[in-house]
């Protein structure tokens, strides 16, 4: 193959995956009330915790929320395309979803003790980990403030009291998963609309 | 656009995925050694902190590992000239990268904190986000094996919360030993037989 034809196909090739990283994007704009959805999730656990006191309040919240997580994925995803982007950043969440079910019922169902703030930590790291990994494939530097904001608040949770992690944990869920959730659902009315006009 | 050049741009862009998921797959396989040098890298700071007794072994043998994959990566990238990336290839790099700075991030404040005594949590809790890693990797690529060891890592992870000290160190060392130095090495021997066929057919 000449210098010319590798440059060619160099060029076509990254201009492709220009092309995919738009097209991420707006997918995972279009997946803002997914984002709603699960940020209102933690809040009605923590509340169903704390004025409860029920042990059931985070399985039962985040089973519910998971199988309507996917009532709303499968009705949405119907007949469209699938691009290797939208593949790779589901199978991040999705690993992390696994991992998450089976550490958290596993440290609980042993019964050991753990500090909650040390709990508090991992599932902001973990979520975290999916949020810094999709925003790096994206290239979307709002997402990746929302993963440092995750990661700030493992910090703080295992350095400050209970209630000091409870609170930033609570300040970024609404942060990076309510107000983040909300802008990615404006930006996909705003295109549609755009779209429609221009059709 | 018609039914006929819908399903045609379909089918192309399947072709262009289960492309990408086969070099994403080589690629992968390229980097089989680093799989080894973590693997080896693990081994060392439980020896160190277990027979030295010494708090700083792990934040320095992680340290140094980190260190010592920057620059080998560094050099083969000097060495080869930089080669187009693929969007899965990209994608698994990030998937890393992300497990890579959150563990650095939680285990340092935890290590720090002092606030986890209990090293069976302190291990479900690591090898939950090695398997995480492995997961997305292994979904994204398609690839059982892989997916398999992230099985064996979430495994890892309930035998720490359920068993002994000693059941949950044995199950923690046999997964290192299996997904980090056994698929390691089988990747690395994957990547030199690639190597061997495209020398054979040039």
């Amino acid at each position: 193959m000449t210098i010319n034809n590798e440059e060619l196909e160099l060029k076509n090739r990254l201009s492709l995956i220009e092309a995919m990283i738009a097209e991420g994007r707006r997918t995972t704009e279009s997946w803002g009330k997914i984002f709603v959805v699960w940020g209102l999730a933690f809040f009605v656990a923590f509340a169903w915790f704390a004025v409860g006191h029920s042990s059931w309040a985070w399985p039962i919240t985040m089973i519910a929320t998971y199988a309507l997580t996917r009532v709303i994925n499968a009705r949405w995803r119907a007949g469209q395309p699938r691009t290797s982007m939208g593949r790779s950043i589901g199978s991040i969440w999705k690993a992390m979803a696994i991992s998450m079910f089976i550490l958290f019922p596993a440290i609980g169902i042993s019964g050991k003790t753990v500090d909650p703030s040390i709990l508090t930590a991992v599932v902001a790291t973990m979520l975290g980990i999916s949020t810094a990994a999709s925003s790096i494939i994206l290239k979307w530097k709002l997402q990746f403030g929302c993963a440092l904001i995750w990661w700030a608040v493992a910090v703080v949770s295992c350095f400050g009291t209970i209630s000091q992690s409870m609170i930033a944990f609570l300040i970024a869920n609404f942060f990076c998963h309510i107000v983040f959730g909300v802008y990615g659902f404006i930006c996909d009315a705003r295109r549609k609309r755009q779209e429609a006009i221009h059709a | 656009m018609t039914a006929n050049a819908e399903e045609l741009e379909l089918r192309n862009r399947l072709s262009l995925i289960e492309t990408m998921i086969a070099e994403g797959r080589r690629s992968t396989e390229s980097y089989g050694w680093t799989f080894v040098l973590w693997g080896v890298a693990y081994y060392v700071a439980i020896a160190w902190s277990t027979l030295g007794h010494y708090g700083q072994a792990w934040p320095i043998t992680m340290s140094c590992a980190g260190l010592l994959m920057g620059i080998i990566v560094w050099r083969r990238q000097v060495n080869s000239g930089r080669r187009p990336v693929t969007t899965i290839a990209r994608a698994i790099w990030s998937i890393w990268i992300g497990v890579a700075i959150s563990m650095f991030v939680l285990l340092d404040a935890i290590g720090f904190s002092g606030r986890l005594t209990d090293w069976r949590i302190f291990s479900a809790i690591v090898a939950t986000l090695i398997g995480t890693a492995n997961a997305a990797s292994s979904l994204a690529l398609k690839w059982k094996l892989q997916f398999a060891c992230a099985v064996v890592w979430w495994a890892t992870s309930v035998v720490c919360c359920f068993g002994t000290e000693k059941q949950s160190s044995i199950a923690f060392l046999t997964a290192l030993f299996l997904c980090q130095i056994v698929f390691g090495i089988y990747l690395m021997i994957g990547e030199a037989r690639v190597r061997r066929q495209e020398a054979t057919h040039a």
